[in-house]
């Protein structure tokens, strides 16, 4: 299967426009912070506070914890693009007659996936540790930092299983293209980036604070922007928990507000679901 | 090497293949010739084990088909119609990744490249990207790609379809020189008529059932006329031919007659060469057999899909 796998990633790697467009969002969301949405954040910080280190800490935290999680999204829905090309130009048949288990050929599309959005996904922590350091001249602590790489895994796995099991369902191209445009569009909107989720209402707070995007995103803030918030806020208790409820660092379901644990529990019952989900599916199809 | 007895193949309102039996010898290179739609493809991917079938049994070197698919899948390579290749990956890295399919040994794999860049000829572009490469340097690589685990059966379904008539032309050397070189038993399916000529068992299928099966030299001897092809001098020639019953047809300003074989086309040319300005003998081509068969030109359902 590693042979399967390495090849999957050699195709997405090699073509750069695949790479291109996985990384859309992630440079809409950095161009719209840059002339937009930059100015607004200030405000967010204490009046103390703008301009300095610790603001900008707090920002940037915002802002890449925010792209991160965004990446470990749209890059496994740009790799699928490959399993339905694959299916839709019949090239996967070439994989079945050989001797390679039919399950190890399928999974390997999800392995793949996983590897290559985690990696990605740790090279844009890196290249967004770069930049809080440019503007804010700190560095995310050791713990956070390992805690990060862990979460980027655990994105990765959750929508490479989400994807992997809604693309099992598209049968061409085109679909796979309109699904990618949806999803690159709303995903600034329901992880609270583009617009604080507090901004969206509380019906729709509600209903995307159930889902697994905000919940995902929630982590990310709460690892990422751990050492900025205490820095801004210190004991201030009451200012920074309304920063983490408008900005989505906290997620709050009915007035109630999900601790870390219960963040992660869900996102390992999200990634059961759709990894039981799509072994459901390909049984069906007796792939 | 294959066994298919009374192979149905339905789909939710078309049968597809029919009671299909025949029998593929060790080393043969077997023909399956038929019009797009004849269930030519249905075969080669029931025997590939990529497609279920209705009914019937199917054997791949001593292996049943639905119990012992993996060791089908080992004696087996496939080169389909369409290209399976990467194009973003090298021909190197096509084969040598698909190598990894088949064993974990490096060395062996690239070894085996070594062999086939020589024995196929493809050398010279192992080392670029497919996306750059002609369609018949693509089927070249297709082609090593099924030959990577030296498989005993080499399933070639319709390799020159889509390519220019000089690639054509050197796939086509290329799977002669493979047959004269290798005891592999090719599986072929074409609609090309020429290219069955050369196969020692041809099946001629239409509409999902068999229609005759033979070596092409019988089939054509069976179901082929030779004719006697004459450019008369005069209106002499048809007026004799009439009083003598002789039966033939007129295309353009030539006349054709039907043979028994070649020598009688001899002796109407002496008997009438005060009338003939010039004649040809015309040996009956795989196309007769075709309409012969199955009442329809092989050309005519081209026409149609084209």
């Amino acid at each position: 299967m590693t042979a399967l796998i390495k090849r999957h990633i050699l195709c997405f790697l090699r073509d750069r426009w695949s790479v291109f467009f996985s990384f859309l969002s992630v440079l809409i969301i950095l161009m719209l912070f840059a002339f937009f949405l930059g100015a607004m954040h200030e405000t967010t910080v204490p009046e103390q506070l703008r301009g300095t280190n610790e603001g900008n800490h707090l920002i940037y935290s915002w802002l890449f914890s925010g792209v991160l999680m965004v990446a470990t999204v749209t890059v496994p829905l740009g790799f699928l693009h490959f399993m339905v090309k694959d299916r839709a130009t019949k090239s996967i048949n070439d994989f079945y007659v050989t001797p390679m288990p039919r399950t190890k050929i399928v999974l390997s599309y999800l392995v793949a996936s996983i590897v290559i959005s985690t990696a990605l996904g740790v090279i844009n922590l890196l290249v967004g540790q770069g930049v809080v350091y440019l503007n804010a001249g700190t560095f995310l602590p050791l713990f956070s930092f390992v805690q990060v790489l862990a979460l980027i895994v655990l994105s990765s796995t959750l929508f490479s299983a989400l994807f992997y099991f809604v693309t099992s369902y598209l049968k061409s191209l085109n679909a796979h293209g309109t699904l990618s445009t949806l999803v690159g569009t709303l995903i600034g909107f329901v992880t609270g980036v583009y617009v604080p989720v507090s901004n969206l209402g509380t019906t729709l707070n509600n209903i995307l604070a159930a889902l697994p995007p905000l919940q995902i995103a929630g982590l990310f803030r709460r690892i990422y922007m751990d050492k900025a918030l205490a820095d801004v806020f210190g004991d201030a208790t009451e200012p920074m928990t309304r920063y983490m409820e408008n900005m989505g660092v906290d997620v709050v379901v009915f007035n109630h507000t999900f601790t870390t644990l219960q963040l992660l529990m869900l996102s390992v019952f999200w990634i059961v679901l759709f990894i039981v989900l799509s072994i459901l599916r390909l049984r069906r199809f007796k792939i | 090497m294959i066994s298919v007895n009374h192979l149905t193949k339905d789909y939710e309102k078309t049968r597809a293949l029919d009671d299909v039996s025949f029998h593929v010898k060790e080393g043969a290179f077997f023909a399956l010739l038929g019009p797009n739609g004849a269930g030519k493809s249905t075969t080669i991917e029931i025997v590939s084990t990529l497609k279920g079938k209705t009914s019937g049994d199917v054997k791949v070197n001593g292996a049943t088909l639905g119990k012992d698919d993996d060791q089908i899948r080992k004696a087996i390579g496939v080169v389909f119609q369409y290209s399976t290749l990467d194009d973003d990956l090298t021909a190197y890295e096509n084969l040598f990744l698909r190598g990894r399919f088949y064993t974990d040994d490096k060395t062996a794999i690239h070894n085996r490249i070594q062999y086939l860049q020589d024995f196929l000829g493809f050398k010279s572009y192992v080392g670029r990207r497919v996306k750059t490469l002609s369609g018949g340097q693509r089927r070249k690589i297709d082609i090593a790609r099924a030959l990577l685990h030296e498989p005993r059966v080499l399933l070639l379904d319709e390799p020159t379809t889509g390519l220019d008539p000089q690639s054509r032309e050197n796939i086509w050397e290329l799977v002669l020189e493979l047959k004269k070189k290798t005891n592999m038993t090719i599986v072929l399916t074409t609609h090309y008529m020429e290219e069955v000529a050369d196969c020692d068992q041809v099946i001629i299928l239409h509409e999902g059932k068999i229609r005759a099966e033979d070596s092409a030299e019988k089939l054509r001897a069976n179901y082929a006329t030779d004719k006697l092809r004459v450019l008369p001098k005069d209106n002499g020639l048809e007026n004799i031919l009439k009083k003598e019953k002789i039966a033939y047809s007129t295309v353009q300003n030539t006349l054709h007659i039907p043979l028994r074989d070649s020598f009688e086309g001899l002796d109407y040319v002496e008997r009438f060469k005060e009338s003939i300005e010039t004649f040809e003998i015309v040996k009956g081509t795989m196309d007769d057999v075709f309409l012969n068969i199955t009442g329809r030109k092989l050309s005519d359902y081209d026409d149609r899909l084209n």
